[in-house]
């Protein structure tokens, strides 16, 4: 083989310049091996893909947004153009929320296909307007999102397995092998240098295209490294377990079989099995329940007396017990206070849903350590706020606007205050801060 | 040349792969994953079924056990309807875990459906759903590749298929031998599909056509990566890069050029999102004027026109109550304008379906997911068919309170309500009457029309196969010319 001739002059040189010579012509060889050029390119041009897709998507929602926010704050004004009376106008106006994408989102999508980050809310009970899904075409969501977290989570293993199963076993299979390992000298490191090189290459088709959308979507850089090192530990970790794999003794097809094998197990089985477990041990909590629970207790007023409503009411909230009391069969303070006690009456429930979507979201993070993948997608999910965490923080953040839009119309209802369209300019905005 | 040869040749080629422990390693792992998916499927479908029967039960004793009741309090009470899953679910879900499994029912509004399965799954799915069909959609032709890439190239490599020559093999016989050997492993990994849809077919809970076309159109597609192994093998020069080649394709048509469909798709036919259009919706309603105030200025023609069919003067002179004719139009005209949105939605998704299918052409998993779910009944045909049966059924039952409103109370009462508690109670209606209601069922497109909506696809996924053994004959020289 006239690749040895090299070979012999430099792997026996233990300097550092050595490792770097043997670096290179590592490098070189791998540059020649059609097939490793395949893999390489094949995954080169998927991360792009994927980066540029993440940004379309990034822009569309950004403007999704937007325009939104245009339509929420027109539609407003035109609904509350006729209205004058208080309760008319709590009853009218809709307001608009929204949880913005981070800029590192382009490269983990994660819960926002399929969680609302736009709704709109209105003084009626929450929990009746919280559980409202925004949908896309379920043909398209069907397929998944394609972004970097997945190329990563998914496919980049597969490139490893091919680039690393027969860094051995070809030599030995092409008779080389003794030859090979005496010339070398340091047998160590011309098989560090090999292995490094390949590694090293799937590394760079990654992170290149992930730097060069970090920087067109202006991501801080503390956070773009934070997710290049997620990256690298992702790589890292599924090297450490093919890197043995490819010095067992077997054939080529063998070794690359198991390295499949092991990539069906650790990124489809264990997670698959993982739901399994958590589905048992964790018991879901249906959000039709709640949605249910709270429209019997809103339509159960009708029925009540309007007294026993108003005491439940006024046990939240003592500040209006000394109010003037209900007598006509309708009135827009027992209406609006009838729609509090229905969220109080589905909010042990809701807790619980929300309590057992974290607690689901633990055990996963409690499967990441049996997974590369579920690691690597979770760590770049976390970092781009797209995570469970961040949609339940959204969840927060709409009841805490919800509550404050209580705060603001309870005093005009129970105050019997006259109607003042003056007094609308100040409704409560939903903050745009990030969570 | 005899069909003994061919036995032996198929024989050889499988204790080759015991040897290597390749074929053995990649199909107990294969078949592992095949039983336990199929299990997995059959026990949550069946679970499912019962927990939506037992959903509708309870909402159907809740609407019936509400006391006496002004009627728009029942249209506002409004009604849930669950969706049951098709039978062929169970082998192929198809969109199902991304669409709610229940719609709430309620007068004024067309509510979407809540509650996906895919929301509540978090990030261990990801990958798609687990299902007999995702198995061998995506996971089986790797392990075909797995264990067939160095099928030809091996022989050649190993100098083995001249020795076969000279013994006067013709290489189609080789190719035969073994694309029959690896079809075999195709047909096996298919066997837990059969089974289940046999016992559908046995039970009576499916026609026999839509389950033949979903195995069929599965065999058909394991059949064409059988095809594309072999021809790679025999053109590549080893066996790695027959290997990377095959992986390679793998990731280009299964796992790439979905979601690229799917991004096209998206980007040729805009749909607004859902937030958007419930906003255009709203204003849209208001120009309609409010079915609760009789007195609302939109619907004074209507009272004209009422008032010259009864031959009287004021609204307070008709047989029926005003008020609830009022709710009836205003609740026809805001249906009108809701379905014209919706139908507008289901449209553009529908096209978006349309331009997906139309990548059949460059991926036949496209071709076989689509050819499979619809047949199946879990594609957005049926999904639409869902929701168009709730709506249908949301109307006519808000209708019929809305009559009652108009025909059991009097205007006088139902104007006083709000002031007096004694017209107050006069205006509730028996609860008799929510009994009345009929109940809500649904059921897949008949199978008849499943059937006819697939073959075009199936037609597609043939033309691929023809045009893969139409490149196997091209490469059958290249095995002898070594």
């Amino acid at each position: 083989m006239s690749t040895l001739v090299p070979l012999s002059a430099t792997v026996r040189d233990h300097s550092p310049a050595g490792l770097w010579a043997a670096l290179v012509r590592e490098a070189s060889f791998l540059a020649r091996d059609r097939a490793a050029l395949l893999v390489l390119g094949t995954l080169c041009l998927l991360a792009t893909t994927s980066v540029s897709l993440g940004l379309i998507e990034l822009a569309r929602q950004d403007a999704a947004i937007e325009r939104f926010r245009s339509l929420d704050a027109a539609d407003r004004r035109a609904a509350l153009e006729g209205v004058n009376d208080w309760g008319d106008a709590a009853y009218a106006a809709f307001h608009a929320t929204w949880q913005s994408p981070s800029p590192l989102s382009f490269a983990a999508l994660g819960q926002r296909d399929v969680s609302p980050y736009m709704l709109r809310v209105r003084m009626l009970a929450l929990e009746g307007q919280i559980h409202e899904a925004d949908t896309g075409n379920p043909e398209l969501a069907l397929t998944g999102r394609f972004d970097l977290a997945f190329v990563v989570a998914f496919l980049a293993p597969i490139a490893l397995v091919l680039l690393l199963h027969d860094v051995v076993s070809h030599e030995r299979e092409s008779g080389r092998m003794t030859l090979l390992v005496a010339t070398a000298g340091d047998a160590r490191r011309l098989w560090a240098s090999r292995f490094l090189v390949r590694i090293a290459a799937v590394t760079a088709v990654i992170l290149l295209p992930f730097g060069c959308a970090a920087m067109a979507a202006s991501v801080p850089p503390g956070a773009a490294l934070l997710a290049a090192g997620a990256i690298l530990a992702s790589i890292a970790a599924w090297s450490l377990l093919l890197v043995p794999l490819a010095f067992r003794p077997w054939a080529s097809t063998v070794i690359a079989t198991a390295g499949v094998g092991l990539w069906v197990l650790l990124a489809l089985l264990v997670p698959l099995a993982g739901r399994a477990l958590v589905d048992a041990s964790v018991p879901r909590v249906e959000g039709s329940d709640i949605a249910l629970l709270q429209r019997e207790a809103v339509n159960d007023a009708w029925d009540l007396p309007k007294s026993v409503t108003m005491e439940r009411f006024f046990e939240s909230h003592p500040q209006w017990a000394r109010t003037r009391p209900i007598d006509a069969p309708f009135d827009w303070r027992w209406y609006y206070a009838f729609q509090q006690v229905g969220d109080e009456a589905a909010a042990a429930l809701s807790q619980r849903y929300r309590a057992s979507i974290a607690a689901r979201d633990r055990w996963a993070g409690v499967l990441a350590w049996f997974s590369p993948s579920v690691a690597v997608q979770r760590a770049l999910q976390h970092l781009a706020n797209t995570d469970v965490a961040a949609t339940l923080r959204y969840d927060a953040r709409i009841r805490a606007y919800h509550a404050s839009l209580r705060r603001f119309w309870y005093p005009l209802l129970f105050e019997e205050q006259l109607f003042d369209r003056g007094q609308l300019d100040r409704l409560p905005e939903f903050a745009t801060g990030v969570d | 040349m005899s069909v003994d040869t061919l036995t032996l040749l198929v024989r050889g080629t499988w204790l080759e792969w015991r040897r290597d422990r390749v074929a053995f390693g990649a199909m107990a792992l294969l078949s592992l994953l095949l039983v336990t998916t199929a299990i997995v499927q059959f026990d949550e479908a069946r679970r499912e079924a019962a927990h939506r029967a037992e959903h509708q039960a309870e909402a159907d004793a809740a609407f019936e056990a509400q006391p006496d009741r002004h009627p728009h309090r029942m249209v506002h009470y409004g009604h849930y309807v669950f969706r049951t899953p098709a039978p062929l679910a169970v082998l192929d879900p198809g969109i199902d875990p991304y669409t709610g499994r229940s719609i709430f029912l309620e007068g004024h509004r067309r509510n979407t459906e809540t509650f996906a399965q895919a929301g509540e799954t978090s990030l261990l799915g990801r990958f798609g759903s687990f299902s007999p069909a995702f198995v061998v959609q995506t996971l089986v032709p790797l392990a075909l590749i797995l264990v067939g890439a160095g099928s030809i190239v091996g022989e050649r490599v190993r100098g083995t298929a001249l020795v076969l020559f000279a013994q006067g093999l013709a290489p189609g016989r080789l190719f035969l031998g073994k694309a029959a050997a690896l079809f075999l492993l195709a047909m096996a990994a298919l066997l837990p599909m059969v089974l289940v849809g046999a016992l559908l077919v046995m039970r009576g809970q499916e026609a026999w056509a839509p389950v033949a076309l979903v195995l069929g159109g599965h065999l058909l597609y394991l059949l064409l990566w059988v095809i594309c192994i072999l021809v790679v093998s025999a053109v590549a020069g080893s066996m790695r890069t027959a290997l990377s080649a095959l992986l390679v394709c793998w990731a280009l048509l299964v796992v790439l050029a979905p979601r690229l469909a799917a991004e096209a798709a998206a980007a040729a036919v805009p749909v607004p999102p859902r937030t958007h259009v419930d906003i255009e919706v709203a204003q849209a309603l208001r120009t309609l004027g409010d079915s609760h105030d009789a007195a609302d200025r939109n619907f004074d023609d209507f009272r004209q026109q009422v008032l010259a069919q009864y031959g009287v003067a004021r609204i307070e002179d008709l047989p029926v109550n005003f008020r609830g004719l009022v709710a009836e139009r205003g609740e026809a005209q805001g249906a009108e304008v809701m379905n014209r949105f919706a139908s507008e939605r289901q449209w553009r998704e529908r096209e978006q379906a349309r331009v997906l299918h139309r990548f059949a052409w460059l991926s036949p998993l496209l071709a076989v997911r689509h050819l499979s779910m619809a047949a199946a009944g879990t594609d957005l045909v049926n999904h639409h068919r869902f929701v168009d049966a709730a709506e249908a059924y949301r109307f006519d039952f808000v209708q019929r309170l809305n009559r009652l409103h108009a025909e059991a109370l009097t205007l006088a009462d139902d104007l006083a309500r709000s002031r007096d508690a004694q017209a107050e109670q006069r205006t509730r209606i028996s609860a008799e009457n929510w009994a009345r209601m009929p109940d809500f069922s649904f059921e897949v497109a008949p199978a008849v029309e499943r059937v006819r909506a697939s073959l075009p696809l199936a037609g597609v996924l043939f033309l691929w196969t023809l045009a893969a053994t139409a490149l196997l004959a091209l490469v059958r020289r290249r095995v002898v010319g070594l």
